[in-house]
């Protein structure tokens, strides 16, 4: 009940809104800021029961497939709906101050996008509707990125929509492929389904898998759109889209490719092959970001740096690995999205992105500087801040799974982190005050200093007892045995059920294929 | 087990100071006035004594040998991943602890006086605090994870108050310096902590576990491999943050901070951090002897360098600088010849003398109105009788003279490494010519800043003073260490660490005294007579630009530089990828649309790239499936 009213809520207001007043903006800055708060209400309410599921209901039947429809909210996709829930509210209160801002049209589609992210978390059964989700949350982003974006939106508009649109494409057909194999949308089967197929399909829709997934995070070399998108995005929106739209491409790499390929990876060893890529791409954003003169570009080579962390983790097949993982991606979420926002901050101060035209805010706005400083610094995952526990995790992963030298590589990826992020914190807030500046006037408004609260106190709580996230994973070994006795169980039910459906669809198809 | 009082009081004391003051400092951003210093610096005063009255509450009432330990509760729980926040208080513990309080509690009241009419004065005591809390933690800690917290935790105390006056860059590009330098470090440490999770699950990060799995003996060779690994990359955490050998260059460049934060975090307490996880971790180190001759060649090599590098500097605070990685250097020898609670020993006698002369040099800095070139000093004998004598005790306790606290140390260090082995005579003599640079070195020092002539300008001259009392007692309560700490030190430790057998300790104390003499001798017979000239700019020249650069330049030649050229690779590889897409993007609007339309409509462009591209995708998918 909780987890669909999630899923619906966002929608519902984002009609909602539609009725509100573009006129008077502080009464519709009120009604937004109640439609972006309950989301995030009842995300934590659904985190502390300790997650919900709803059966499945069937939606539609296609050419034999039967499409199912159902909610699934337990583990990474729980943290990470409440993620998009926590940055949404965040980002609308970030927006309140930002200039030329359109507060109804801005408050529908962000409640769009959140509502589709959200959906997208919440699929992890049906690839159906997750497919639906993670196409439709393009059109939201694109929409508002073309209302408020910066003087390149339209390039950047179209670079983004097409490149993770088309990225997607090969997912849709193999999706779409191994369904009629199927004859379900269900990821259980969809697993049992491929393991029959020879192993070069197999071989073949992983790639296809992988390549949607790999634009999303992105992954190097599919990374292209990332900087122009981005940069040319107002700052709220990057910061959802960074901190929560990207890790729908680590969730589907969970999902979709470690759930259904999980075996093929490793007995032909191809997870390899992935880590290897990832752990590249991490290095190659990381080094990147050390250049970067352009803020928003700086913190998103540094959001690909650490997503491509975390996708080289999944590959460990290691439960602890998996835990680690979500709680890094809700640390990222919340510095990634924190440093977003505080920059954003700083470019309504000083009118420029470039990171050489800031100086010594901490010298004319300590407060400014002392959440920037503790944000930043978090962002180099030390310990006490979530970050820490979430690449302790995945690194000691590394060595657990007899990759030590991988590790090494992750060692050197926080090192470059650690100088980009000092090279940031050093050019915003350190320095000589710059001559005939106007520094006088300015200062935090009370809707950025509040919602720099729960980024600060979450980043520590969490860091400090991260078992809320950790638990949800529960001990490995209970987790473990329990889904595989589920699972034998299901088996035993769904056994008879699967071949009568696999005849089905082979005479189905048969027939198609005598039509043709 | 008389104590009622838990042990995490200990630390909790600074955290709360910490975020007190942080507090006041956020408040007062905005008024013009600023905080009554009085109050504000008896609250910073406040919190490390308490902390420091705890220490001594316990180490007094605690039975020689006993262990108290402390769990608070789980942190990091998840699958074979046990780590909880745990404190653990055995001797060794102790030891730190007591000095690390102590010395902590004096350096604030002498940063009263030091910071005395700073905007920033506040937030540095707040900073302080925040490293005290950081410190207790990393000693206290009964686990690999905990400490690490303190010892990130200390590193970025070291980060804020190196770049604290961060007006000019140059601060704080040292500051960032020796935060990177000692994150390199920091990835050993987490190696080391991974290696060890390889061997016994994430239960022998916890040093009992630990010492109870060593004692019960390694099982295979396989495991061996892995306890030489953890060993290795947490030695190499270890040279980061007490800046041995290779990773030793943000040291002198963290003197960039105010001085009673070098006296403090780079010289007397985080500095030995890296000493206190080697004789935490002995056990670890004495089954790996590998890395134990390792920690040894490498302790030798940076206390010779360092040691040549102190004669040659310009900068008060850079000799002493260079002097404190010559002497963490003397520590780690003394591990690496398995004497850990010599190694102790000597960070305790150290941090009393080094915390001394930094004073001493800062109220030396603060009379001169911030001039820190040796070379324009001299003859401030009789113009600060008091710092003087300060000074020139904690001198003859650094170069060992007979009777004073860093004389017995550095003793029994050269005594053990003597002892050590069948080449352990050669490293007896090595360390010994290092003793003796020493002594040359801190004589050099000392007769060029307080004897002959003053060589500075007529306007300093005049205004030359004595510093305030807030800043001479806590100097005073140090020099009265400087010479005891010898003699306490006995009654204080009761380690189990391997005892090796006593050669003649009179013959080895006689030597010593000898050595430190003949340098005392040599230096002021020489520097009497010659004075380097200043040459109009602080840099180094020639030999001792080389030489003292030189783990600069390495770092630049096997770090920064490849770093550069990959930066600059990557990034042509970026424009390469941008372009390819901007090209995908525009070929299909050439055809479709000729050449004519090439600025007209690009979505139709773009419309038409996603229609063939989903044909040829359709066709690849048809064509690899079948």
């Amino acid at each position: 009940m909780l987890i669909s009213l999630l899923l619906i809520l966002p929608f519902v207001f984002s009609c909602l809104m539609l009725a509100a007043s573009s006129r008077d903006v502080n009464s519709s800055f009120r009604i937004g800021l109640f439609c972006t708060a309950v989301p995030f209400v009842l995300a934590t309410a659904l985190v502390m029961l300790g997650g919900q599921q709803t059966p499945s209901y069937a939606w539609f039947s296609i050419l034999g497939i039967d499409v199912e429809f159902s909610l699934y909210g337990y583990g990474l996709s729980l943290w990470m709906a409440w993620l998009a829930t926590l940055l949404s509210l965040l980002a609308y209160a970030y927006f309140k101050g930002m200039p030329g801002f359109e507060i109804k049209k801005f408050t529908i589609g962000l409640l769009v996008l959140e509502g589709t992210i959200i959906g997208a978390f919440l699929s992890a059964q049906n690839i159906v509707q997750f497919l639906f989700f993670f196409e439709a949350m393009v059109l939201p982003a694109a929409i508002l990125m073309a209302l408020h974006g910066g003087l390149k939106r339209r390039r950047a508009v179209i670079v983004f929509t097409l490149y993770t649109l088309i990225g997607s494409v090969p997912l849709l057909f193999g999706a779409w492929y191994l369904m009629i194999k199927a004859g379900s949308d269900n990821i259980n089967i969809l697993t049992e389904t491929l393991r029959v197929l020879p192993i070069s399909t197999q071989l073949s829709l992983l790639l296809a898998f992988s390549l949607a997934f790999a634009v999303k995070t992105p992954i190097f070399p599919f990374h292209s759109w990332q900087g122009i998108t981005y940069s040319e995005a107002p700052y709220p929106l990057s910061a959802v889209l960074s901190g929560a739209m990207a890790k729908v491409g680590v969730f589907g790499f969970a999902v979709w490719i470690i759930q259904i390929f999980g075996s093929i990876l490793q007995t032909s060893h191809y997870d390899i092959y992935f880590i290897v890529l990832a752990l590249l791409s991490m290095l190659y954003s990381a080094i990147l970001a050390l250049r970067q003169t352009n803020v928003k570009k700086l913190l998103a080579f540094s959001s690909m740096s650490h997503l491509s962390l975390a996708v080289a983790g999944l590959f460990c097949f290691n439960d602890v690995v998996n835990a680690g993982i979500a709680v890094m991606l809700v640390g990222h979420g919340l510095t990634a999205g924190g440093l977003f926002f505080l920059s954003g901050i700083v470019q309504k101060w000083t009118g420029s992105t470039n990171i050489k035209q800031y100086s010594a805010f901490v010298s004319t706005n300590p407060i400014y500087a002392a959440i920037f400083g503790f944000v930043g610094i978090a962002a180099v995952s030390v310990p006490c801040t979530v970050g820490f526990v979430g690449e302790f995790l995945i690194l000691q992963g590394f060595f657990y799974s007899s990759f030590p030298f991988f590790a090494l590589i992750g060692g050197v990826g926080i090192i470059c982190s650690a100088a980009y992020m000092l090279r940031l914190i050093k050019n915003v807030l350190f320095g000589p005050i710059p001559e005939n500046s106007r520094r006088a006037g300015i200062s935090l408004s009370f809707s950025e200093g509040a919602a720099a609260i729960p980024i600060i106190a979450f980043i520590l709580y969490f860091g400090l007892h991260p078992a809320p996230i950790l638990n949800s994973f529960g001990p490995p070994q209970d987790s473990a045995n329990n889904t595989f006795i589920e699972q034998e169980e299901q088996e035993f039910e769904e056994e008879e059920d699967f071949e009568r459906m696999g005849e089905h669809n082979a005479q189905e198809l048969e027939e198609a294929g005598d039509d043709n | 087990m008389t104590t009622q009082i838990p042990l995490w009081i200990i630390p909790f004391f600074p955290l709360l100071g910490a975020i007190t003051l942080g507090a006041i400092a956020l408040v007062r951003v905005k008024s013009e006035q600023a905080a009554p210093e009085a109050y504000i610096g008896a609250l910073a005063v406040l919190f490390p004594l308490c902390s420091f009255i705890a220490t001594v509450i316990f180490a007094s009432g605690m039975p020689r040998g006993a262990i108290y330990a402390e769990t608070l509760g789980n942190w990091i729980s998840i699958g074979y991943i046990q780590v909880s926040f745990g404190f653990l208080f055995d001797s060794l513990t102790k030891i730190m602890l007591l000095f690390v309080t102590g010395i902590t509690t004096l350096i604030v009241v002498y940063s009263l006086g030091y910071m005395k009419g700073d905007p920033g004065y506040t937030r540095f005591l707040s900073y302080l605090n925040l490293f005290l809390f950081s410190m207790i933690i990393l000693v206290l800690a009964d686990s690999l994870p905990l400490t690490f917290l303190g010892w990130e935790g200390v590193g970025l105390c070291s980060y804020l108050l190196i770049g604290f006056w961060n007006k000019d860059l140059l601060n704080c590009a040292a500051a960032n310096k020796a935060f990177l330098v000692n994150r390199i470090g920091d990835v050993g440490f987490l190696l080391g902590m991974f290696a060890l999770i390889i061997i016994g699950g994430s239960t022998i990060l916890n040093y009992e576990n630990l010492n109870q799995a060593l004692k019960g003996g390694i099982d295979s060779t396989v495991s061996y491999g892995w306890l030489v690994i953890a060993a290795f990359f947490l030695f190499f955490a270890c040279t980061g943050k007490s800046a041995q050998i290779p990773l030793l260059t943000w040291l002198p460049d963290a003197m960039a901070g105010p001085t009673p934060v070098s006296a403090l975090i780079h010289a007397a307490t985080m500095v030995t951090a890296g000493v206190y996880l080697v004789a935490r971790l002995s056990l670890l180190f004495v089954f790996t002897p590998e890395i134990l001759f390792f920690v040894l060649l490498v302790a030798l090599a940076t206390a010779l360098w360092a040691a040549i590098a102190g004669l040659v500097q310009h900068d008060i605070k850079k000799v002493l600088a260079y002097s404190t990685v010559s002497q963490l250097g003397f520590m780690f020898m003394a591990a690496g010849a398995g004497a850990f609670d010599v190694a102790i020993f000597h960070v305790f006698t150290h941090a009393f003398t080094k915390a001394a002369l930094f004073l001493a040099a800062g109220s030396v800095i603060h009379a001169l109105g911030g001039e820190q070139d040796i070379r324009k000093m001299g003859g401030l004998a009789s113009k600060l009788p008091s710092t003087f004598s300060i000074m020139l005790v904690a001198w003859a306790s650094l170069i060992g003279l007979p009777g004073l606290s860093c004389f017995w140390s550095k003793d029994l260090i050269l005594e053990r490494l003597f002892g050590h082995g069948s080449i352990g005579p050669l490293f007896y003599g090595i360390a010994l010519f290092t003793a003796l640079l020493t002594a040359v070195y801190m004589t050099r020092l000392l007769v060029l800043v307080f004897l002959g002539k003053f060589r500075g300008d007529a306007h300093t001259a005049e205004h030359i003073h004595e510093s305030p009392l807030v800043m001479q007692i806590p100097m005073w309560i140090l020099v009265a260490g400087c010479i005891f700490a010898g003699y306490i030190w006995p009654g204080l430790p009761d380690f189990d660490f391997a005892e090796e057998g006593h050669y003649s300790a009179l013959v080895f104390g006689i030597v010593g005294g000898l050595v430190a003499l003949l340098g005392l001798g040599g230096a002021v017979f020489y520097f009497r007579k010659k004075i380097p000239k200043y040459t109009g700019h602080s840099e180094l020249v020639g030999f001792a630009k080389v030489w003292t650069f030189a783990f600069d330049s390495l770092h630049f030649a096997i770090g920064i530089l490849p770093m550069h050229v990959a930066m600059f690779i990557l990034n042509l590889v970026n424009r390469f990828l941008r372009i390819t897409m901007m090209v995908m993007g525009a070929v299909p609007m050439i055809c479709a649309e000729g050449l004519r339309t090439m600025q007209a409509n690009k979505l139709r462009m773009q419309l038409s790239l996603s229609v063939i591209c989903s044909v040829v995708f359709i066709y690849l998918l048809v064509f690899f499936i079948r």
